[in-house]
């Protein structure tokens, strides 16, 4: 039965010329396949040809072919659909799973047939979007500026408290130390230490609370604003109604002086200075820019640009004159199809984040997420898919490539849910550049030695990996994407010059491909690529640099359509 | 009949694994355009019933969007429900017409997108529920629903199925019932609600089936559709909803926006999925409710397509063009001295054009003369397919011949079609899809099978797909016009052994390029910047490789038009498009700047292509391995478009020279009886020669005879400057007088023996000197027709 289900449509045809006697002049018997024939006419004309058949048999030919393609056809998708109705008469039971799929694949596929869905969470999106494209964006903006101060006067005021609890126990402890044997026994000292610790987890928990309960309450308040000024700018015409009661109530809350506690009482200028310990060290030290042409008829231009800068200056949120444009420019494209991300290298770790990743979730956390959900929530879910990830590659792997995977297990340590090339991709509307970021995992450490290369090349895992980024990019309108040229966030002694040029050779020679791969997805968009190389490089490093990248992407006349625009490292 | 207006369905087909490549190593074609390249055959479907599909095109995020006639009143949905049926108002005069019918063929039978397919069955229940005035099995959702009809199964007969359907509504006994509407559609239901398959009937078989008794059905009347004659012309009802559809879109329709904008889009950065595996599976992906299928229609209004197109006193002779009334003033419209690219995109002047046109292909090959000479204005993109066929001077049953060329059997050179296919013009969406590379393949086979003696280059590839895609739905066509024009312009080229062929070429292309602009010449030569190096793709492709096609059309559109040497103009015309560059780069420079060719601005080489033409005499472009016969008697229209390659020749005209000797020549040869035609030896003329500026004034031509005084006194061509050459003599006041003449055309004479021209010319070259050339054969070529005089001192 099996065997029938797999006709595969190879049938033979027979077909006897004859001319007005009743003795035929040739008899004709060749195979068809009747699931491939493209043209019956052509077919005939070939076998007329092949055979010397005089032409007036041509139309009749034609006609009984014709006729057998068809029939054939259809019987054969006939017994193949009986079949299949055979088996649920055998088998009544099929019926309940049939249901289950066909239902399912109408639900998933229907708009007549999918489950309702409110139009609740589209709802501040599209506000939003209409209010930064009005003449409300200002007041969206400083709205946005004042929680930023207050968010930032709590983690002062935490860092604060952390700060004297933490001497205060230091001297409690250093007084207990001086006197064990005398007042203290070693089993009260060893008391204190719980105590202590115990405090201090209670005043981070207390603080801790304090911030979720903060930054709900903004994201709260400020959402229901957005919906409510949204709908009273649509009822004025688009214009800002200067006494609508709803901009009032958004005025009052600007204005600092009655604010709630909400927002800051305290002066902004404060707050800069409080932040600019953080950001001031690092800017863009030096950047090139690049206009090139890809493709072999139709040339798509692209903007490429070499920056040397710390990977997280594009994330830093300050009210810095240049970068506050750069802010608005990035929340008036939050909800456009032209998004910025950027490209972090992380560990497998997901719970402990380290190093590059520690220090975004402090820029992250400077300030509230009014749009999505906070990291820590969008990193439990990334745990979840790359568990259910995990579990699916374990059963498809269970018969053939078990003993690679059983190697790939070993080397996991409990967390590692989380394979090389693997990347997860995390949604912000508080950063000064981006919306996106796309972390992707990697052995950074290995990554920097001097032996990785040999062993990274066109082939890698994270190699592989950027060629998904840039695809999920292409898909989903991201036109600035910035990647770290080196695959490395900061550079160590074992980094030399020809290191360095090696490394950005082999990823810039992948990005092209990766980008000329993209042209035939999306139909060739005009993108802009940032390539970051880690501060501390050399000047002569960064300028054999810019060489190589128009002899990599071969731009010719077109080279240099910004002027270029160095600044000097500082250092 | 003009549809009521168009519509436009639109759905996102299915998306493709992340993690997958062809098995040739290239990306997957996604699905989207897939289904766009298979949509195209629809177009070709017309049939008083079918709402003609007019275009598809693929929006972003894989959705396609399907274009079509749409007849408010009476159409029917070929995605079965009750409302598709009821909601119209039926009169006898109603023609139905079936629309969506398209989904199944261009979705790859439902392959391409999780969406619904309609059937047989589909219709007897509707037909039912309809005849009950009831839906059946109301409020049931769709997994009972599903458990009910495969409950059918069991059910051998369609008797039995209908009985136990009929029992889940109010009234259970309407069918049986004498009517005889009610009896055709029992006899409907009979055939077609069988479980098995075999045993139901085909719609074909069904009509049949009701064909015996027709006095049941209602003979739909054949001219169903009557818009409301108010006493004014409209021009919309002559024409075929596919220009029409051309014309909404010069008027400004958006339809990708329009549809889009009754679709709520879910923002990119919302749908991103939140996890990504090493083998590109994604993970988290929020569903985007606008992905999901939805069978309406937005509509697309023609108002401002019929507004426009009112007819009045002044636009209609514009709108109705007379082409035989012989009025001395030429209609034309005000828009043709504007720039190409802005009447491409008027819409009036399309109208115009379109409406010209297509009387002109109408009385073709009668009005043949007249379509060449509307063409050297330009061609609407919406003929183009066909005007060029007409140009090319396709004929015969091009069909018929097609069919019988063997495209199945295997041959050597599908290897390298299967390579090349697939990287051909890619860039354009629908030449992207499976079915291109088929058509392309199809195409390239049909042209070698049909000509045995020559064989693949790669490049081919590039040279079909322009004609694959202006002729997409027509193969025959594509596949004639490809023929045609190989054979006029790439004569031999395609041969195994090509090579003296493409030297041949090059060399006059070089001589060319030292006639109009010497200095680049002298430049490149020096550099060793060859015409090997970089022009045998432009020319063995006809630049089809080297540009994206919406500017191979543009620079065809002209290059058509002109003999078989003006894709040398052309060359030359993008040499000096990048002079500036050129003058200034190393070889090295030059290699990496043709690589890959900078932009090109082709209006501009288009019109500096017509000028290289015009200002070189013809018999400089002469090639041995030129098409020698012209196939059509056709008379030339001018001086211009005859082809000297296939003039009848004297013993005036230009004769071959072996390929070495040709190497050594510096400039190019003109022809005895090229020089007394433009130097008016023989009488003035009153064609507009190279050397005139109008047809009345004196040509400007100068003539350097460099023989000896002692010959020159003896006989020399009227007007010629004598200026015995030996090497090394200072050529400086020379070049003075002749610059004082400005002359077009500067004829170098010498001896037919000695060859000290060649020297001569180099330094005339040197100089900067344009319009240097040699006369074929020296001065004794002259010498037995009696032109040349004795000066007078």
């Amino acid at each position: 039965m099996a065997g029938s289900l797999l006709d595969n449509g190879a049938r033979v045809f027979e077909y006897v010329v004859t001319t007005g006697s009743n003795k035929p002049i040739q008899e004709l018997r060749f195979p068809i396949n009747v699931l491939e024939v493209f043209d019956v006419k052509e077919l005939v004309a070939r076998v007329m040809n092949y055979h010397d058949i005089p032409c007036f048999v041509e139309t009749g030919l034609n006609n009984k072919l014709k006729n057998f393609v068809d029939n054939e056809r259809q019987n054969l998708h006939d017994d193949q659909a009986a079949l299949l109705l055979q088996k649920i008469r055998d088998d009544p039971t099929l019926i309940d799973h049939v249901a289950d799929v066909v239902a399912e694949k109408y639900k998933n596929t229907w708009q007549e047939y999918a489950p309702p869905i409110s139009t609740q969470p589209n709802n501040f999106p599209l506000s939003y979007h209409y209010l930064i494209h009005s003449p409300a964006m200002q007041i969206l903006m400083q709205l946005e500026k004042k929680y930023h101060s207050a968010v930032a006067k709590l983690l002062s005021d935490k860092e604060q408290s952390l700060t004297k609890m933490c001497e205060r126990h230091r001297g409690e402890m250093s007084r207990a130390c001086d006197h064990v044997g005398f007042e203290y026994t070693t089993e009260d000292v060893s008391i204190l230490a719980t105590k202590q610790l115990a405090d201090t987890d209670r005043m981070q928990k207390h603080w801790e609370d304090n911030y979720r309960r903060l930054t709900e309450e903004q994201k709260q308040e400020y959402c229901d604003l957005v919906i409510r000024l949204a709908e009273e700018m649509k009822q004025s015409d688009n214009k800002l109604n200067e006494n609508g009661p709803v901009h009032n109530e958004v005025q009052r809350l600007l204005d600092h002086n009655r604010g709630r506690s909400l927002v800051s009482t305290r002066d902004p200028s404060e707050d800069v200075e409080s932040e600019s310990s953080v950001t001031v060290s690092c800017g863009i030290l030096m950047e090139e820019s690049f206009t090139i042409n890809l493709g072999a008829q139709l040339k798509t231009m692209h903007n490429i640009r070499l920056v040397v800068a710390d990977m997280l200056y594009f994330c830093r949120y300050s009210d810095d004159g240049e970068m506050e444009a750069q802010r608005f420019q990035t929340a008036m494209s939050l909800y456009s199809n032209s998004l910025s991300a950027i490209v972090l290298i992380t560990d497998k770790n997901l719970n402990e984040c380290s190093g590059i990743e520690k220090e975004f979730r402090t820029v992250c956390e400077s300030s509230t997420e009014f749009h999505f959900e906070t990291l820590q929530d969008q990193t439990t879910k990334v745990k979840e898919h790359a568990l259910e990830a995990s579990e699916r590659r374990n059963r498809s792997l269970s018969s053939e490539e078990t003993i690679e995977y059983k190697q790939n297990i070993d080397e996991m340590d409990g967390t590692g849910t989380l394979n090389e090339g693997d990347f997860y991709i995390t949604k912000h509307s508080n950063l000064s550049q981006v919306h996106l970021v796309f972390h992707l995992v990697a052995e950074e450490n290995q990554l920097r030695t001097k032996a990785s290369l040999t062993t990274v090349t066109s082939r890698h895992s994270v190699i592989l990996g950027l060629r998904h980024i840039l695809k999920v990019a292409s898909s989903h309108d991201i036109r600035h994407i910035t990647i770290p040229l080196l695959l490395s966030h900061e550079l160590t002694e074992e980094i030399t010059f020809q290191w360095c040029v090696k490394r950005a050779e082999l990823v810039m020679k992948c990005i092209k491909g990766f980008m000329m791969e993209m042209a035939t997805w999306d139909g060739g968009i005009s993108r802009t690529i940032q390539f970051v190389i880690p501060p501390g490089v050399s000047e002569e490093a960064f300028d054999r640099l810019r060489y190589t990248l128009p002899e990599v992407f071969r731009t010719t006349s077109t080279r240099n359509l910004t002027p270029a625009h160095r600044k000097l490292p500082t250092r | 009949a003009m549809p009521a207006l168009l519509g436009c369905m639109s759905f996102v087909t299915a998306a493709l694994p992340h993690n997958q490549c062809g098995s040739n190593g290239l990306p997957l074609t996604p699905n989207s355009i897939k289904v766009l390249g298979l949509a195209q055959k629809l177009k070709t479907l017309k049939h008083e019933n079918l709402c003609s599909y007019v275009d598809f095109k693929c929006g972003r995020h894989e959705r396609i969007f399907a274009v079509s006639e749409l007849y408010v009143d009476n159409v029917l949905d070929r995605i079965m429900a009750p409302s598709s049926l009821t909601q119209k108002e039926w009169n006898e005069f109603s023609v139905p017409k079936l629309s969506g019918y398209g989904l199944h063929h261009m979705t790859d039978g439902g392959t391409l997108l999780n969406g619904p397919l309609a059937d047989v069955w589909a219709l007897c229940i509707v037909l039912m529920e309809l005849l009950h005035k009831e839906v059946l099995w109301p409020d049931v959702e769709n997994k009972s629903l599903v458990k009910r009809v495969l409950c059918l199964c069991a059910n051998k007969s369609a008797q039995k199925n209908i009985e136990v359907l009929c029992q889940d509504f109010k009234e259970k006994n309407l069918l049986y019932e004498t009517d005889q509407a009610i009896q055709s559609i029992k006899t409907i239901l009979e055939n077609g609600l069988c479980v098995n398959l075999s045993k139901r009937a085909m719609p074909y078989q069904i009509l049949k089936q009701l064909d015996k008794d027709k006095s049941s059905v209602p003979n739909p009347t054949t001219n169903g559709y009557k818009i409301e004659y108010n006493g004014n012309t409209n021009p919309l009802l002559e024409m075929d909803s596919d220009e029409v559809w051309y014309l909404w879109n010069l008027a400004g329709g958006d339809m990708i926006a329009e549809v889009l904008r009754s679709v709520t889009t879910t923002p990119s950065v919302r749908t991103m999925p939140s996890f990504v595996t090493l083998h590109g599976d994604l993970y988290g992906l929020e569903p985007s409710p606008e992905n999901l299928f939805n069978p309406g229609f937005q509509l697309l209004s023609l108002d401002t397509v019929e507004s426009r197109l009112e007819v009045n006193s002044e636009n209609i002779s514009l709108i109705y063009p007379l082409l035989e009334l012989d009025t001395s003033e030429e209609v034309s419209h005000e828009s043709a001295k504007l720039p190409l690219l802005i009447r491409e995109n008027d819409f009036d002047y399309q109208v115009h054009r379109i409406a010209l046109y297509k009387r002109l292909l109408l009385g073709y090959p009668y009005l043949r003369e007249k379509l060449w000479k509307e063409s050297r204005i330009d061609i609407p993109p919406f003929c183009r397919g066909k005007v060029w066929s007409g140009l090319l001077d396709v004929q015969g049953d091009i069909e018929d011949q097609y069919v019988h060329i063997d495209k199945d059997t295997p041959i050597i050179t599908d290897r390298q079609i299967a390579v090349d296919v697939p990287r051909c013009h890619q860039y354009d969406s629908m030449l992207s899809s499976p079915i291109a590379h088929g058509k392309l393949k199809r195409v390239l086979k049909a042209w070698l099978i049909s000509h045995p003696q020559l064989t693949y280059w790669q490049g081919l590839d590039s040279l079909c797909a322009v004609f694959v895609h202006l002729n997409f739905n027509d193969e025959p066509r594509a596949w004639a016009s490809l023929s045609q024009f190989i054979d006029k312009y790439l004569h031999k080229f395609f041969l195994k052994d090509n090579s003296a062929i493409i030297q041949e070429y090059l060399l006059v292309f070089s001589h060319l390029l030292s006639f109009h602009d010497p200095m680049l010449y002298c430049h490149m030569t020096e550099i060793g910047f060859i015409p090997d190096l970089y022009a045998i793709p432009w020319f063995l492709t006809m630049f089809a490789h080297v540009f994206p096609l919406h500017k191979i059309v543009h620079l065809w559109d002209t290059l058509l038009l002109g003999n078989s040497s003006f894709p040398l103009c052309i060359g030359v015309a993008i040499l000096q498009q990048l002079r500036g560059q050129l003058l200034e780069s190393d070889f090295n420079e030059c290699i990496l700047l043709f690589s890959d060719l900078p932009e090109i601005d082709i209006d501009g080489v288009v019109k500096k292509s017509i000028q290289v033409f015009c200002q070189s005499p013809k018999s400089s472009t002469f090639r041995v391995h030129a098409r020698t016969e012209e196939k059509s008697k056709r008379e030339p229209t001018s001086y211009y478009t005859e082809d000297y390659n296939t003039l009848p020749k004297t013993e005036l005209s230009e004769t071959a020279i072996p390929l070495s000797e040709l190497k050594q020549e510096v400039c190019c040869r003109i022809s005895a009886d090229d020089l007394i035609q433009l130097g008016e030896l023989q009488g003035a003329n009153n064609s507009k020669t190279p050397a005139k500026l109008t047809k009345s004034s004196k040509p400007r031509i100068f003539v350097i005879d460099i023989r000896s005084s002692d010959e020159f006194v003896r006989g020399s061509i009227p007007g010629s400057y004598n200026f015995p050459y030996i090497t090394d003599k200072p050529i400086a006041q020379l070049i003075q007088t002749v610059l004082k003449q400005k002359p077009k055309v500067v004829v170098v004479v010498g001896n037919k023996g000695s060859r000290e021209d060649r020297e001569f010319c180099l330094e005339l070259l040197k100089a900067g000197l344009i319009g240097v050339c040699v006369l074929h054969g020296g001065i004794d070529i002259l010498k037995p027709i009696g032109v040349l005089t004795v000066p007078s001192q």
